[in-house]
C-alpha cells in the first residue's frame, strides 16, 4: 500500500463500493426501506421480488463506460464490491490531482502544482513564501489545514502552519495529490480543520528505470532532477532521486530586486518490499538543504530530512493492519528573527475491517515534538525548549442505511494535547447514490485546531526589547462546527458536475487583545467567524484527446469580535481570502504526440491588506523528440510583466514575474 | 405525475433488459476483473490509431475478437452497443482459437489460451490487429498490450515496438499510463511460451 490506511479509508473506491445488496440489514432497515415511497420502491416490489434495490441504475456497463482510464485503474477488482466507482464518490468535497496532469502543468514544486487544485486559496508572496489554504483563512503559514506528504504531517507545530519552501518532493513520481475541503478532524486530527492535503507519491515499482529533467529559463533559471529505480531482490523495489531548484529574484513593487534568490536541493529515496502475499514493508526518507534570500538582510537557511517506515499487513481478506513509524527533523534560521531545530517523532497504528455491513477504521497513535528555538532581538519562545506530546486516537464507521443507496458514516478522533487536554472531533456524513449517476452528500463536523507554541510561548519583541505581543498559556483550541453538502453528476459520458456548499461557524478564533491596563498585546481567543460557500466544477471531455474543466469559488468569509473583546486587529491577521475564484483549464493531445495545456486563473481582490483583483496564464507545450525524450516549454503568469497576489502595499510588495523556461524530460 | 411516467419510462427497460437476459443473469454477471477488463477494451480502442488499411470501406465496423473461451460473456457486447469510434461503429467477434483472425482491430487473448498464445499471435501479426493479453509471458511472446494486477488493480503495460510494426499508433496518453516495461521489450523471452 502506497499511502496511509487513512487515506485508503476515505478515498480507496473499495471501501464505498462494498455493499453487497444481499448483505441486507436487518429488520429495522427493512421497515425504513419500505416506508420509502418511491415508485421505484413498488415496481421492484412487483417487478422483481429478491432483486437489489439498486439494480435498475447500476447496470455496470453503463457505470464502466463513464470512467476514465485513469478511474478503471483504481478500482480494486478484487477485494470487496462489485460496484466499480470513481474514488471520487466520497462524501466530502474532494478533488485528486494526478500525476498527469501535475507533469503537463509544467510546475516545479508541491506548492505550485496546487494552484490546479480547484477550490483551494493558493498565494504566492515571493519566491519561497505561500499562502495555502480551503475555505478561508489564509495567511502566510495558514493554520488550519493538515498536509500530508506519504503519510507524514508536515505542518510545524510551532505555528500550525505549513512551510511551503521546504516541503516538496519530485513531482515526477508524485502519484497523485489528494485536496479534501472541509474538515477532516475525525480522521486526521487537530488542523485538519478547514482541509487536508494529501500528496501520495507513487510505489518504488511504478517509478522504475532513469529520468532525467533538465530545465532553464528567466526566472525558473536551472532545475534539474533526476531519478533512478531498481529492483530489490525478487519481491522488492527502490528509486533514489534528487532535485535541485535556483530562481532568479522577483521584483519589487518599486521596480527593485526582491533579494529573494532561491537555491534549495533535496535527494531521497523510497523501497517498498513485500514480506509475504500479505504483507509489505515501505522505508522512505528525504534530506533537504535550502539557502533563501530574504529582503534587506542575510539569508535563510534551512536544512532538514526524514525517515519513515511502515508496514502493511492483511490480517483478512477484507482487513489491514497498518504500523508505521517516522522520525523528521527540520532546521529553519531566518537572520534576525528565529531559528528553530524541530524533532519529531510520530508512530500511528491502525485497523481497517470489513464485519457484516460495516466499514470501520480505527487507530492511535503518539507523537513527540521538540522544539529547540534561539532567541533573537525580535522574537524569542518562553521557554526556548520545549517537548510536546500528542495522543491520538480515532475510529469511524460507514454503514448503509438504505441498501446500495444510502450511506452513513460517523466518526471521531480523540486526541490529547499538551496545551488544551482533551479534545473529541466528530462527524457525521451521509450520501445517498441517487438515478442517473448523482451522488448528493451532507456532512456536519467539528474540528479545532490545537494552540501552538507561537499561542502559548511566543515573545514578540521591540525595540529595546520590551515585549510588545505575547503568546498565552491560556490561548484554547480555535472551534469549527462545520455544515457542507454537495452532489455529484455525471449525466452523460464525458461530462462531469460537481457543487459542494459549505457554511462554516468558528469560535475562540485566534485575537490580538490589548489589556487594560496597557501592557503587550496578548494572544488570546476573543473572535468568531462565520464562512459560507460555494464550489462549482464542471469537467468535459469532448473528444478523448481533449480535458476541460471549469471551477468556481465563492466565499463569503465573515471575522468579528466576541462580546467583551479586546481585539485591536479585528481579524485582519487571520485571514485575507478572494470573494471569486474562476479556475479554466485545458488539456489537449494534439496531433504527432504534441501535450498543450492551459491553466487560466482570476482571483477577486484582497481586502486586509488590499491587493487587486488579477487574472494570469499558465501554459505548457511539450512534444516528443523521440520515445522517452520530451522538450516542453512551460511558461508561467504569461499574462502580465509581473502582478502581486499577497501582502501589504507599498513600495516593497514583491511581484511576480512572468516566467519562461525550456525543460527536457528524459526516460531510458 | 410527468415526471413518474418519466422514470418509469426509464426503469421499465432497464428492468426488462435486466431480467430478459436469464433468471440467472446477474449470477453469470462477468466477475469485476472482467468488467473491469471490457471498459479497458473500450478505451483502449479510443486511444489508438489503425492504419487506413485496416478499414476496406468507410463503414466498416471497428472489430473486437476475443479468441477462444470468452470471459466477458455478452458484457462486452453491451458495451460497445451504439458507440462509434472515428464515425464507425464497434462489433464483437468471438475467434475460435485456431480460426480466421483477418479484421480483427483488436483481438483479447484470455488466460484460457495461454498455452495457445504463441500461436495466435504469429498469425495476428500481419494484419494492423491490436493484441491485448493477460498473462506475464504475453509481451515477450510478441503480443502489444497485456493487462497484469497490482495491488488489486487492474494495470496494463505496452510493448509500443511490437504495435508500430502492426502499423499502429498508441496514443502517448496511453502510454504514459501503462507501466514501463522496459525489460520486456529489451529481452524477448520466448522460452517462456514453451510448454
Amino acid at each position: 500500500m502506497c499511502f496511509t490506511a487513512r487515506a485508503f479509508r476515505v478515498f480507496d473506491t473499495n471501501q464505498y463500493m462494498s455493499w453487497a445488496p444481499e448483505r441486507l440489514l436487518p429488520a429495522v432497515m427493512r421497515r425504513l426501506r419500505r416506508s420509502v415511497a418511491l415508485a421505484v420502491a413498488a415496481m421492484l416490489a412487483g417487478f422483481a421480488p429478491g432483486l437489489p434495490a439498486a439494480e435498475p441504475y447500476d447496470q455496470p456497463v453503463e457505470r464502466l463506460k463513464l470512467l476514465s482510464l485513469e478511474e478503471l485503474m483504481e478500482i480494486d477488482v478484487i477485494s470487496v464490491s462489485r460496484r466499480p466507482e470513481p474514488a471520487t464518490d466520497a462524501a466530502a468535497a474532494i478533488t485528486v490531482l494526478t500525476g498527469e496532469e501535475i507533469r503537463r502543468s509544467g510546475a516545479t514544486t508541491v506548492a505550485q502544482a496546487l494552484r490546479l487544485a480547484p477550490g483551494l486559496q493558493v498565494a504566492r508572496l515571493n519566491n519561497r513564501t505561500w499562502a495555502i489554504s480551503a475555505r478561508g483563512f489564509n495567511i502566510t503559514n495558514a493554520n488550519k489545514l493538515e498536509v500530508m506528504i506519504d503519510g507524514r504531517s508536515v505542518y510545524t507545530p510551532l505555528l500550525s502552519g505549513v512551510f511551503w519552501d521546504v516541503q516538496d518532493t519530485l513531482l515526477a513520481d508524485v502519484d497523485r495529490i489528494e485536496v479534501i475541503r472541509g474538515p477532516g478532524a475525525a480522521m486526521w486530527g487537530a488542523n485538519a480543520v478547514n482541509g487536508v492535503i494529501n500528496i501520495i507519491t507513487r510505489r518504488a515499482a511504478e517509478s522504475q528505470g532513469t529520468r532525467l529533467i533538465l530545465g532553464a529559463g528567466n526566472e525558473e533559471v536551472a532545475l534539474a532532477g533526476a531519478r533512478y529505480g531498481g529492483r530489490l531482490g525478487a519481491t522488492g523495489h527502490y528509486r533514489v532521486y534528487g532535485k535541485y531548484n535556483y530562481r532568479d529574484e522577483q521584483k519589487l513593487a518599486a521596480g527593485l530586486e526582491a533579494e529573494d534568490l532561491f537555491r534549495k536541493g533535496q535527494a531521497g529515496f523510497r523501497m517498498d518490499r513485500d514480506l509475504s502475499p500479505r504483507s509489505g514493508v515501505t522505508l522512505q526518507g528525504d534530506l533537504y538543504l535550502g539557502r533563501l534570500g530574504q529582503l534587506n538582510q542575510g539569508d535563510t537557511h534551512v536544512s532538514g530530512g526524514n525517515l519513515l517506515g511502515r508496514i502493511v499487513r492483511r490480517t483478512a481478506p477484507r482487513a489491514h493492519l497498518q504500523a508505521q513509524f517516522y522520525y523528521d527533523r527540520s532546521y529553519r534560521h531566518v537572520p534576525l528573527i528565529f531559528e528553530e531545530t524541530l524533532d519529531t517523532w510520530d508512530f500511528d497504528l491502525q485497523h481497517q475491517l470489513q464485519a457484516s455491513d460495516h466499514h470501520v477504521v480505527w487507530g492511535a497513535g503518539y507523537r513527540r515534538s521538540l522544539s529547540r528555538t534561539v532567541a533573537s532581538p525580535t522574537l524569542l519562545f518562553d521557554p526556548t525548549e520545549r517537548a510536546t506530546g500528542l495522543f491520538k486516537a480515532f475510529a469511524e464507521d460507514e454503514f448503509g442505511l438504505l441498501p446500495d443507496r444510502v450511506f452513513l458514516t460517523l466518526g471521531s478522533k480523540f486526541e490529547h494535547n499538551a496545551y488544551t487536554g482533551f479534545e473529541i472531533q466528530p462527524s457525521g456524513r451521509v450520501r445517498f447514490l441517487l438515478p442517473h449517476k448523482q451522488m448528493v452528500w451532507s456532512a456536519v463536523s467539528r474540528a479545532v485546531r490545537m494552540p501552538t507554541r507561537l499561542e502559548n510561548d511566543a515573545r514578540f519583541l521591540g525595540p529595546g526589547g520590551a515585549v510588545v505581543l505575547r503568546g498565552s498559556r491560556a490561548f484554547r483550541s480555535e472551534e469549527l462546527l462545520a455544515f457542507e453538502g454537495g452532489y455529484r453528476v455525471r449525466p452523460v459520458p464525458g461530462l462531469a458536475l460537481e457543487l459542494a456548499a459549505f457554511r462554516n461557524r468558528y469560535d475562540h478564533l485566534r485575537s490580538q487583545d490589548l489589556p487594560s491596563p496597557p501592557g503587550p498585546i496578548v494572544l488570546a481567543n476573543t473572535l468568531e467567524a462565520t464562512s459560507s460557500g460555494l464550489e462549482a466544477l464542471v469537467r468535459v471531455q469532448p473528444v478523448a484527446r481533449v480535458h476541460l474543466s471549469a471551477a468556481y469559488m465563492r466565499l463569503a468569509l465573515d471575522i468579528r469580535r466576541k462580546p467583551g473583546s479586546l481585539d485591536v486587529r479585528g481579524g485582519a491577521s487571520e485571514g485575507n481570502d478572494p470573494d471569486h475564484q474562476l479556475l479554466l483549464r485545458a488539456s489537449a493531445d494534439l496531433p504527432g504526440q504534441i501535450e498543450l495545456d492551459a491553466a487560466f486563473r482570476a482571483v477577486s481582490a484582497l481586502s486586509t491588506p488590499p491587493v487587486p483583483a488579477y487574472a494570469e496564464l499558465d501554459a505548457r507545450l511539450g512534444w516528443p523528440l523521440k520515445p522517452g525524450l520530451v522538450i516542453s516549454l512551460v511558461g508561467h503568469n504569461l499574462l502580465h510583466d509581473r502582478h502581486p497576489e499577497f501582502g501589504a502595499a507599498g513600495p516593497q510588495r514583491v511581484e511576480l514575474e512572468r516566467s519562461v523556461s525550456l525543460r527536457l524530460s528524459w526516460d531510458f | 405525475m410527468r415526471c413518474r411516467s418519466r422514470l418509469l419510462a426509464i426503469v421499465v427497460p432497464a428492468m426488462v433488459v435486466s431480467l430478459g437476459a436469464a433468471p440467472g443473469a446477474l449470477a453469470q454477471e462477468p466477475s469485476l476483473e472482467y468488467q473491469v477488463k471490457a471498459a479497458f477494451l473500450f478505451n483502449f480502442a479510443q486511444f489508438v490509431d489503425w492504419p487506413p488499411a485496416a478499414f476496406p470501406s468507410p463503414t466498416t465496423p471497428v472489430t473486437l475478437c476475443v479468441a477462444g473461451e470468452d470471459p466477458f460473456g455478452a458484457l462486452l457486447d453491451r458495451l460497445v452497443a451504439g458507440e462509434v469510434h472515428d464515425g464507425r461503429p464497434f462489433a464483437v467477434r468471438r475467434v475460435a482459437p485456431a480460426g480466421e483472425l483477418s479484421g480483427c482491430h483488436l483481438l483479447f487473448v484470455p488466460r484460457t489460451e495461454r498455452a495457445r498464445a504463441a500461436a495466435i499471435l504469429a498469425r495476428a501479426v500481419g494484419p494492423a490487429t491490436l493484441t491485448v493479453g493477460e498473462f506475464p509471458e504475453f509481451l515477450a511472446a510478441g503480443g502489444m498490450m497485456n493487462f497484469f494486477l497490482e495491488e488489486n488493480k487492474v494495470r496494463f503495460e505496452i510493448h509500443q515496438s511490437a504495435a508500430e510494426q502492426a502499423g499502429l499508433r498508441i496514443s502517448s496518453h496511453l502510454l504514459r499510463l501503462a507501466r514501463v516495461s522496459g525489460a520486456v521489450d529489451t529481452e524477448p523471452q520466448p522460452y517462456a511460451l514453451v510448454p
